[in-house]
């Protein structure tokens, strides 16, 4: 695990919505930048630029939260691009939405989706929530090593 | 005068020898059959005619007149009545009567008249000087005792047969005689009986055959039509004597000649009756939907009895278009219906997420605001602030209130026996933490009721709710809980002792959102009531309520009662 500062995407299209979660992230997560992103084609082509100025250095985000319902390209399918990527599908992604809907909660994980959160109307369990996956997903989960995450699949060693 | 009479007895005798040749000759067979009864009675006749014969050479012709005409027809008038008469199984006095009134009368015009025509003949011959030299040369008495044999055995086989000669008179004499003779049937039947019967039968037949209300066609082996009714021209447009030896294809389509089955042949040769539905094709061209029964006929013919059914094939087919119709119909607005309930779900879902959404943006940043400037807000700005929050929050609970009101009125009902005690026991425990020490619970005996168990969890959890909520400001709330059994009704009751209601805004209770105390002064959306009115109303009881303003209130509600034969689930 490395130390310093966590790389956190948030793509939602509700700004409001985006600035309660950076007001919570910047609550809970001191050590986290966090960059929001209010649409679906623009954080994935974000996110292709990352992976090809991967030899920059660690541009690749720690952890994408995501919004079911974008415009354009929505949530899943963010997530699915995402998922196929050879170098972005090791990021883990979760979604962070008001989407109770049985289908879209099974389309995530058929699509490989690392955690599938609500947001709580209550603000207090809002922070909570965002507390608690950035916990795990930041400090206790160990990450793919980075390393393997740059090298290109085909010269990975055995 | 004298001199002649020999000679006209003479020439009488000759004239019933012609008489009976004649008819010698155009009646073998009627002869034949009745032969043997013909000899006996011939030999009967011998004597009298002998006497006659006997009295006419003594010169006694009149005598020999009336012996020989009596003699003719009580010999011939006896034989003819017996059988018939013996034959429909009368008494005898009956039998005698008829055989000595009726039928001497009836036989004695008929040999009259042939006697009358001899004896007429007799005459005329007599008077143009011709004696009938050629038949009987001569008149020893041998020549005439043979011709008045012979005249007597025709006369009674034509006296015999002549029932047999015309059919109509036959039957009709024979009806006759039963009539008057016969109470009642059975007896043995005699030669006459069976040619009686066969000529009725055949009658009856016939009759039935052109009047049956079904086309009735014979066919023979091959398929031609040998036989038809009256009817198939109805039915077909035919004449009669155009399909006379056609080949039953002649009225079948082209087409539909592959899917006749079973062929004459098969069911003569399997002997077996065969119903089944076929097209005809009438003269006019047009298709007729027939059933039919096909059944050999002893006389190696096939039988088969046909109904015209094309009315009827065409009702029900109106009748099945319709049908299909209205199940399209019925499809389609169900289809509709469905929809309309998925847009009402994908309503319900809008206002659940995305209309609580902006709320969550409000307590947020209501939040953060007293969080991080706290210090700068103090004193009215904070107050409006806490509003700003409080009221956020009531929208959302109105919202998940609403929400859960949807899905209650909704869905179906899982019905079965409830056990109401233990529900209501469960529903207080949830409260006795927080009352338990201030408020009196009284729970009277609780029938079991049929329902579903979720939503009559949730009947109890609101007028529980309620019933504390509107004592809340007493010193000691006290709810009593009670029920009973109403014929096939079961009913509950919950009183409390708080606030109650003016009747006159009872209507008003059990409308969503309508409240009849402030918002300051208790809590709540105003959809519990309705919620609970609802969920009666879909098992098909009432809800009533009673009160009086500063007396508390009284709730009742009815439910179906409990089938004993149900499973309890509490």
């Amino acid at each position: 695990m490395k130390n310093g500062i966590k790389k956190v995407l948030v793509v939602d299209d509700d700004s409001d919505d985006t600035e309660l979660t950076m007001a919570a992230l910047r609550e809970t997560c001191k050590d986290a930048n966090a960059t929001a992103i209010s649409s679906g084609v623009e954080a994935f082509a974000y996110l292709e630029s990352c992976a090809g100025s991967l030899h920059y250095g660690d541009a690749l985000p720690d952890l994408i939260l995501l919004d079911v319902s974008l415009p354009m390209l929505s949530g899943l399918n963010v997530l699915r691009k995402i998922k196929q990527h050879v170098q972005l599908r090791t990021i883990p992604v979760v979604m962070l939405t008001n989407s109770k809907n049985a289908r879209d909660v099974e389309d995530s994980y058929r699509s490989g989706v690392n955690a599938y959160v609500l947001k709580s109307n209550d603000y207090s369990k809002y922070v909570q929530a965002i507390e608690n996956i950035c916990r795990f997903w930041l400090c206790l989960n160990e990450p793919l090593p980075a390393w393997i995450q740059q090298d290109n699949p085909g010269n990975r060693p055995c | 005068m004298a001199s002649l009479r020999p000679k006209i007895l003479a020439n009488l005798l000759r004239g019933s020898a012609a008489v009976a040749i004649v008819a010698l000759i155009l009646s073998p067979p009627l002869l034949a059959v009745n032969l043997g009864s013909a000899a006996i009675l011939a030999l009967a006749w011998i004597i009298p005619i002998a006497a006659s014969w006997r009295l006419s050479n003594i010169g006694r012709s009149r005598a020999a007149a009336v012996v020989f005409v009596a003699s003719a027809w009580l010999t011939l008038a006896v034989p003819a009545v017996l059988s018939p008469a013996r034959l429909h199984g009368g008494s005898m006095v009956a039998t005698l009567l008829v055989a000595l009134l009726v039928l001497p009368t009836f036989w004695a015009a008929i040999t009259g008249l042939l006697s009358l025509a001899a004896f007429g003949g007799a005459v005329a011959l007599d008077a143009i000087g011709y004696s009938l030299p050629v038949i009987f040369p001569s008149s020893n008495g041998l020549e005439i005792f043979g011709a008045v044999l012979l005249s007597a055995l025709v006369l009674i086989a034509v006296g015999l047969n002549f029932r047999d000669i015309c059919p109509a008179i036959r039957i009709e004499f024979s009806e006759f005689l039963a009539h008057w003779v016969s109470n009642e049937s059975g007896a043995k039947p005699s030669f006459c009986q069976r040619e009686s019967q066969a000529a009725k039968s055949e009658r009856r037949y016939r009759s039935l055959f052109e009047s049956a209300m079904d086309c009735i066609i014979v066919i023979d082996r091959n398929g031609q039509i040998v036989d038809l009714n009256h009817r198939v021209s109805v039915t077909l447009g035919y004449v009669r004597e155009e399909l006379l030896g056609k080949p039953l294809a002649y009225v079948l389509d082209a087409q539909l000649m592959s899917r006749m089955y079973p062929r004459p042949a098969d069911i003569l040769t399997e002997h077996r009756t065969v119903r089944g539905e076929q097209e005809l094709r009438a003269k006019d061209g047009t298709i007729r939907f027939a059933e039919f029964v096909a059944s050999p006929l002893p006389d190696g013919n096939v039988l088969a009895i046909v109904r015209d059914i094309t009315e009827r094939k065409r009702a029900a087919d109106a009748i099945k278009a319709l049908n299909e119709a209205l199940e399209r119909r019925i499809a389609e607005r169900t289809a509709e219906l469905q929809e309309a309930n998925q847009e009402l779900q994908s309503f319900s879902h809008t206002v659940a997420h995305d209309l609580r959404a902006p709320l969550r943006c409000i307590a947020g940043f209501t939040t953060i605001l007293r969080a991080e400037h706290g210090a700068a807000l103090a004193g009215e700005p904070l107050l409006y602030l806490e509003r700003i929050n409080r009221n956020a929050l009531r929208m959302q609970n109105m919202i998940d209130d609403l929400l859960r009101f949807a899905e209650n009125v909704r869905g179906t009902l899982e019905t079965t026996t409830v056990d109401m005690r233990s529900i209501v026991d469960a529903v207080l425990e949830d409260h006795l933490v927080q009352w338990g020490n201030r408020a009196k619970f009284e729970i009277g005996d609780l029938p079991q009721a049929s329902g579903d168990p979720g939503l009559i969890r949730e009947v109890w959890c609101n007028l529980v709710g309620n019933a504390l909520k509107y004592s809340s400001k007493v010193a000691q709330p006290h709810i009593r809980i009670g029920g009973t059994t109403k014929g096939e009704m079961a009913e509950f009751w919950i009183t409390d002792n708080g606030v109650g209601f003016d009747m006159a805004y009872a209507d008003k209770l059990f409308a969503a959102f309508q409240r009849l105390h402030p918002a300051n002064e208790f809590e709540g959306s105003g959809i519990g009531l309705a919620t609970v009115e609802r969920i009666v109303h879909r098992h098909g009881g009432k809800l009533r309520a009673y009160g009086q303003e500063g007396e508390g209130a009284t709730f009742v509600f009815s439910l179906p009662a409990a089938t004993h034969t149900d499973e309890v689930i509490s």
